[in-house]
């Protein structure tokens, strides 16, 4: 099989094969246009290393039957589901939530829109990392012309764990900065505390634009008293009609 | 309290770097001399970039240290110092498993044994010519007008041969009807639609892969001759470009 060197990286090149598969490998001075007949694959430790088991010494059956016992009686059930360290919204229109774990591994994906319902059927999401991900919805963004120049990608994260927030925002702020810097679009990373703070915000507005929040709660108070006091009222009313007729059917 | 900010700088910059070679790379062109030391060690000789292969193994193992780390392995640095030795150790093994000979000495017909090895390592066999530069340089150019780029291609590019069969089939089609390519180059956008209805093919296998899509087809456009050629084994030799 002969490959040709079609990018070059400092310890990496991109090779092409003659059965058209794109693989990376590792750099011996190659030149661009190189042609070579093997490469060494530069790949994750993952997926390159190969496990040898070296042959046990015979386990006494009974001993193995005893600790599979265990597995099923004791432990299994009491294995917990991964616990979501912190969530991330995504969002410029199609908007999508991801719960990760402490490592950035997702745990699972929603989409909030029908946009992202529609976005999430063709994507392969097992395995990836938050990274992963939002390069993923971007490049989907821009096959599609739903993320083009002008918009802005919105990305508020929620997570208890300071460190961990300041992780997910500087790991995202780095990767979105590379992704995007040909591109005129651009992004907003914050806690999800600031987003439901411009919500509250907006809501109050809403209801008396004049008024300060707290004018606005006295406000509400008065007229909550005047239902209250209407309500009474017309219950009286209907006591004293019921009055007047027991009086006149006694009279008669 | 100085070099505990600078590892956790360090911790920064592997953990966005994990499992992107691009910026693991950038990484390791970062920390080259660091590389070169910890190799000199191992080989207890001076090592040069672009001559010994042995630096080559050590940027692999560098690599490998930037996505297996996790904070309780201790430092960053020495952590990757560890798994670059072994690395390296592993590769002056495996050389040394061949009986060393000369290659220079020549023979009666003033032929050296190198003129008669047959040329099955990672070493390059045919030098790139400037054309064919040219051309590659204007295939990662309309890549990137896609907003693609060959790393990326190559880590999500089909691996099972079933899946790489299916996309095939797509770039047997689009040949025979060169509308395809056009409008995939004037929209900037892959018309699966019309791809569906030429071919039987599950629409998630080229929503899936579609970066690795575009970029075959793109071979098959005008002006990627050498690449044409190359690719000799996926369709008829001497193929012209599909627009003309």
């Amino acid at each position: 099989m002969k490959y040709v060197v079609i990018e070059v990286h400092e310890s990496y090149v991109v090779v092409l094969d003659q059965e058209g598969t794109f693989s990376l490998a590792l750099n011996f001075n190659y030149q661009l246009g190189d042609q070579i007949d093997a490469i060494i694959p530069y790949e994750d430790i993952t997926t390159q290393e190969v496990v040898t088991h070296k042959r046990r010494k015979w386990i006494p059956r009974f001993a193995v039957l005893s600790v599979c016992i265990a597995l099923i009686l004791f432990i299994i059930p009491t294995f917990n589901t991964p616990v979501a360290a912190a969530s991330i919204w995504l969002s410029y229109n199609p908007e999508y939530r991801i719960d990760i774990d402490t490592d950035g591994n997702i745990l699972e994906i929603e989409g909030l829109n029908p946009d992202a319902v529609e976005a999430l059927e063709s994507m392969n999401c097992k395995h990836k990392t938050y990274i992963d991900f939002a390069n993923a919805i971007i490049d989907y963004g821009m096959q599609n012309d739903t993320l083009v120049d002008g918009k802005t990608i919105e990305v508020y994260i929620d997570t208890d764990d300071q460190k961990l927030y300041d992780s997910i925002s500087n790991n995202l702020e780095l990767n979105l900065k590379e992704k995007l810097c040909h591109k005129e679009i651009d992004y907003e990373i914050e806690h999800i505390s600031k987003k439901h703070e411009r919500k509250q915000e907006q809501h109050q507005n809403q209801g008396n634009p004049s008024t300060t929040p707290d004018e606005h709660q006295q406000q509400q108070q008065n007229n909550n008293r005047q239902q209250n006091n209407k309500q009474h009222n017309t219950q009286e009313e209907t006591h004293e009609q019921k009055r007047e007729q027991e009086k006149k059917q006694h009279n008669k | 309290m100085k070099q505990m900010r600078v590892d956790n700088t360090i911790e920064k910059q592997v953990k966005a770097a994990k499992y992107n070679p691009l910026l693991a790379d950038a990484l390791i062109k970062q920390y080259k001399p660091f590389i070169a030391t910890i190799t000199s060690e191992v080989c207890k000789r001076h090592v040069v970039y672009g001559v010994d292969d042995e630096l080559s193994f050590a940027m692999l193992g560098f690599y490998h240290a930037i996505n297996s780390y996790e904070s309780d392995k201790g430092t960053f640095l020495n952590y990757a110092a560890r798994v670059m030795k072994h690395k390296v150790i592993d590769y002056l093994r495996s050389e040394k498993k061949h009986t060393l000979i000369s290659l220079d000495e020549s023979d009666e017909e003033n032929q050296t044994l190198l003129d008669h090895i047959p040329s099955n390592t990672y070493r390059y066999t045919i030098p790139a010519t400037t054309a064919i530069q040219a051309e590659l340089i204007e295939f990662q150019q309309e890549l990137q007008s896609f907003s693609l780029q060959l790393t990326d291609i190559a880590k999500q590019a089909p691996k099972q041969t079933r899946t790489l069969e299916a996309c095939r089939q797509i770039i047997y089609v689009a040949i025979e009807k060169p509308s395809l390519i056009m409008q995939l180059k004037e929209s900037k956008r892959l018309p699966i639609k019309d791809i569906l209805q030429l071919i039987n093919i599950d629409r998630k296998i080229i929503e899936r892969h579609r970066s690795y899509i575009i970029a075959l087809l793109i071979i098959y456009s005008n002006g990627y001759e050498f690449m044409r050629e190359h690719l000799h084994k996926i369709t008829k030799p001497k193929t012209k470009g599909v627009i003309s």
